[in-house]
């Protein structure tokens, strides 16, 4: 079995299906890694983005109802 | 026979009104363009990566127009503007303003001038063969700026709605917070797009 993995291994080579894969690799490359970083810390920042604006929000509300007492109906 | 029981009387406390932080239409909003900006982000991505990847003198393609950026600068002048004006106007609202209306529509009217300018633009384009199916380009450019087109005339409806509301004073709190916020990421989501496909 290691037999087979290592030829076949040997004897693969990259695909080249992608009209784009051959130009500008290291541009491409570049752009990858920064759309990666973007695109995992972007819901992570907006969802917590909302969840901080909710807690602030809550906390002026509780120190505003401490200052003037509960509020009548 | 009867068998009463009386409590002794008690003061009963006044039930405590509990104000949302942040109203349900606004937070249900959020929760939405949350989706909208990945959506967004997913496809300035895929453009932004098969740009990077692009032959040199491919992007764009030889014979097809370049992007106006320079006209679309105004264009992104009319929305930004639209934005402030809206803010200005929900201001006015919360101050019960008899102008609030007028404001809000002058917003809807600034709104309206951008799509109009991008639909003249579009024209222009089709017409100088840069179609969806004439070049990547044309495909991101057409995908990215039609799908925040069609954000904009859905907002720019809600918003007249909203205006009817108001100019009837019958308005309804949770359209106006929730098209506002809907509104403030069509007009925040505009600049990336401008700057990341125009240029």
């Amino acid at each position: 079995m290691r037999a087979l993995v290592a030829a076949v291994a040997s004897l693969s080579t990259p695909a080249l299906a992608c009209a784009v894969c051959g130009a500008g690799e290291e541009a491409s490359q570049g752009s990858y890694v920064v759309m990666t970083l973007i695109i995992s810390g972007l819901p992570l920042a907006m969802l917590g983005g909302i969840v901080g604006y909710i807690v602030v929000k809550s906390r002026a509300a509780a120190r505003e109802e401490k200052q003037v007492g509960p509020t009548a109906p | 026979m009867e068998a009463t029981a009386t409590a002794p009387s008690q003061p009963v406390p006044p039930p405590r009104v509990q104000r949302p932080v942040l109203p349900s239409a606004v937070l249900g909003t959020l929760i939405f363009v949350v989706s909208e900006v990945m959506f967004f982000s997913g496809l300035i991505s895929a453009h932004t990566i098969s740009k990077a990847g692009a032959l040199p003198g491919t992007w764009p393609m030889p014979g097809q127009p370049r992007l106006p950026a320079e006209a679309t600068a105004l264009n992104t002048v009319l929305l930004l503007l639209s934005g402030v004006v809206l803010i200005i106007g929900a201001r006015l609202w919360k101050k019960q303003s008899p102008i609030a209306h007028w404001v809000t529509l002058a917003a809807w009217a600034l709104g309206a001038g951008f799509v109009a300018l991008q639909g003249v633009e579009w024209v222009a384009l089709l017409g100088s063969g840069l179609t969806l199916t004439s070049s990547p380009m044309g495909s991101f450019f057409y995908i990215i700026v039609g799908g925040h087109a069609l954000h904009a005339v859905v907002a720019l409806v809600a918003l007249f709605i909203s205006w009817l509301q108001m100019a009837r004073g019958k308005p309804s709190n949770g359209l106006f917070f929730a098209t506002q916020t809907f509104w403030y990421f069509v007009v925040l989501m505009w600049p990336v797009i401008y700057a990341r496909v125009y240029f």
